[in-house]
């Protein structure tokens, strides 16, 4: 029998019925599409971006951020301190843009759930199936040679100071013709899920927003809007909402949904610093680097950024004096970052009569002493890798050449000029049985709302201290699965 | 006659005690009519691109060049993406985005007597640095803003593809 013709719809011009509606097409949602429609459901998977190739643009430039980022890339959570955070906008969502590196939840993690949420079923046996599962579909896979040079910093001054330095696994297919960190096809959603979903029957609605959920005896409707301007309806016995940790709790808000919705997102606050190195550690083909180092985790983890001439630039704006030496001398330089597991909680807000929601998030005084302590940690690797002047991102504080300098960090970053960022945003629904601080029950089921699920990053009860994506894969997963009465 | 009188007998129905809120309703919607509401937005619009244009030259060229060059094409296009980025933003920020860059520039004139946009380069670049370093978060904040986008879209669209 041969397989189906791929149905991506454009703007409906009547109301879609369908058994499954999933809105959001990244990993939770893809997953979650897939698995119900290679299961015979008819599902429906409606994204608000558009269906683009990952070979649409080039990863991580200024194409990429206007084609697939929401907003353009400028979506602050408000505070203080801002927080500048990035999400997907397409089919795919943040396995578009994201360097696809991949950790399982860490078991002290899990434990804290099953403690303070009371989530049920996340012991190792109930999990490690979920995980080799989504391992293998997304190819999860180790470097077949040497990591890039910037990498290889990190990791170098880590040994040199005894700490714990990791390469992390990416999703990645290797085609093993060459040890290049490049020779081979970077996975995401629209590679691996979102054809298979394509191929099981599954229908595609790209471009279309869903803006608010109304529940109509046993059916959902879901009512918004596509790009063009048609009007969206769409009935459905059961919804999954997979729009991530802040578009989630902002819909199920708009739809009157408020039960510790949206009242705990959490995320990474993450600073850089920019080093500049004797030797050459970056090239326009460098590549994702894959250390990470997790001597001080889950408090703190250190890693290194894409550092394209352009996020030099950007990065280097800070210090407007030694502007005009990157261009020059790009290829000693790299970006680094200390990243931080918070002890605050922000908010999602819908703001009547607009569109986008608001995000809050309020940095603590602890927070701000522990980025300090991540800066001058981060810097101590750097120097004992050979760094020759670090520039963190901080406006006022002047260039490191020694740890003399860096002694004379505060103890505390400053608040209003700490420039900071997150790609890891998550917590905004706890799934678990404790009522009190959960959204969803340990199965992403809405508390109270017959037919109505989450799954995406939104469930993850606390931050993991590590990259999201393999723990939201692994539960949406487990999630649909026990939709299935496969779990 | 009277303009009460006037009034009354185009509009009977209305009590004579509602004709001061009529004027201002009047008043109000002359002002708020289509065409003039258009043009109004219109020159908000014009001024906001003036001086997010004027703005990006500033920072291109204090910023981003190697060696002093008169502006091209390629200053255009990064006034472009910053525009657009502007336009992209989530929409409860831009109308006090709009705002705050409409300030920017009137700022200049009750300054320095001229807009932003019509400034000289030096002199425009001292207000940026005035805006740049003032004790109000908001002043910096916006600059920082426009600065971060010029510089990313500067070496993005003029710099970066010929590396």
């Amino acid at each position: 029998m041969s397989a189906p013709t791929p149905i991506v719809l454009d703007a409906p011009t009547a109301p879609l019925d369908a058994q499954v509606a999933v809105i959001g097409s990244g990993p939770g949602g893809a997953i979650t599409a897939a698995l119900l429609a290679e299961a015979g459901r008819d599902v429906l998977l409606i994204e608000e971006g558009a269906f683009l190739q990952l070979e649409s643009c080039t990863p991580f430039t200024l194409d990429e951020m206007v084609q697939k980022y929401r907003n353009g890339g400028i979506t602050p959570a408000l505070g203080p301190t801002p927080v500048a955070y990035v999400e997907g906008r397409c089919v795919g969502g943040g396995s578009e843009i994201n360097s696809g590196l991949y950790h399982r939840t860490p078991p002290e993690v899990l434990e804290r759930w099953r403690k303070e949420f009371q989530v049920e079923a996340i012991a190792d046996a109930d999990l490690s199936p979920h995980f080799e599962a989504c391992e293998r579909d997304v190819s999860v896979s180790r470097l077949p040679g040497a990591a890039p040079a910037a990498s290889l910093k990190l990791h170098d001054g880590a040994t040199k100071l005894g700490w714990k330095s990791l390469e992390i696994p990416r999703w990645f297919k290797y085609d093993g013709t060459s040890t290049s960190p490049n020779s081979g096809s970077r996975q995401s959603m629209t590679r691996t899920f979102v054809p298979r979903f394509l191929a099981a029957g599954g229908r595609l609605l790209p471009k279309s927003r869903i803006r608010q959920l109304r529940s109509e005896g046993d059916m959902w409707l879901a009512s918004g809007s596509h790009a063009d301007g048609t009007r969206v309806e769409v009935r459905a016995e059961t919804v999954f909402v997979c729009g991530g940790a802040v578009q989630t709790p902002a819909l199920l808000r708009r739809s009157g949904i408020k039960g510790n919705v949206g009242n705990s997102l959490q995320l990474h606050p993450t600073v850089k610093l920019t080093a500049r190195f004797r030797d050459r550690v970056n090239a326009s083909d460098m590549g994702v680097p894959v250390h990470q180092v997790k001597e001080f985790a889950p408090r703190l983890s250190f890693g290194c950024s894409i550092s394209a001439l352009p996020y030099l630039e950007l990065a280097m704006s800070d210090h407007p004096a030694h502007l005009r030496e990157v261009t020059a001398g790009w290829e000693r330089m790299a970006i680094y970052y200390a990243m931080i597991v918070s002890g605050s909680q922000g908010s999602v807000r819908a703001v009547p009569g607009f569109g986008d929601p608001l995000v809050r998030y309020r940095l603590t005084p602890e927070d701000m002493k522990l980025l300090a302590e991540g800066l001058a940690k981060l810097a101590e690797m750097l120097f004992a890798s050979g760094a020759e002047a670090l520039f963190p991102s901080v406006r006022g504080v002047e260039p490191f050449r020694s740890m003399d300098d860096v002694r004379r960090l505060p103890s505390m970053l400053p608040h209003g000029r700490t420039n900071l960022m997150t790609i890891h945003l998550f917590s905004s629904c706890p799934m678990g049985e404790n009522r009190d601080v959960c959204a969803a029950d340990s199965f992403g089921r809405v508390r109270g709302m017959k037919g109505l699920h989450i799954a995406d990053a939104s469930l993850l009860c606390t931050a993991p201290g590590v990259n999201p994506q393999g723990s939201v894969m692994a539960f949406a997963r487990r999630n649909v699965l026990n939709f299935l009465g496969r779990g | 006659m009277t303009a009460a009188q006037r009034d009354t007998t185009e509009n009977p129905a209305v009590p004579t005690g509602w004709l001061l809120p009529m004027r201002v309703q009047t008043v109000y919607h002359y002002v708020a009519t289509r065409p003039r509401r258009r043009r109004l937005q219109a020159r908000m619009r014009f001024l906001n691109e003036a001086t997010v244009s004027a703005l990006c030259y500033s920072v291109v060229r204090e910023m981003c060049l190697a060696q002093p060059r008169e502006p091209g094409t390629d200053f255009n296009r990064v006034v472009r993406f910053v525009l657009e980025q502007q336009r992209r933003m989530p929409d409860f920020l831009r109308p006090p985005m709009l705002v705050l860059t409409l300030l920017f520039n009137v700022h200049s004139l009750l300054k320095s007597g001229r807009f932003f946009h019509r400034l000289p380069h030096s002199r425009r670049w001292s207000h940026v640095q005035d805006w740049k370093q003032s004790r109000f978060g908001f002043r910096r904040d916006l600059v920082r803003f426009y600065e971060s986008l010029a510089v990313f879209g500067w070496f993005s669209i003029a710099v970066a593809p010929e590396k």
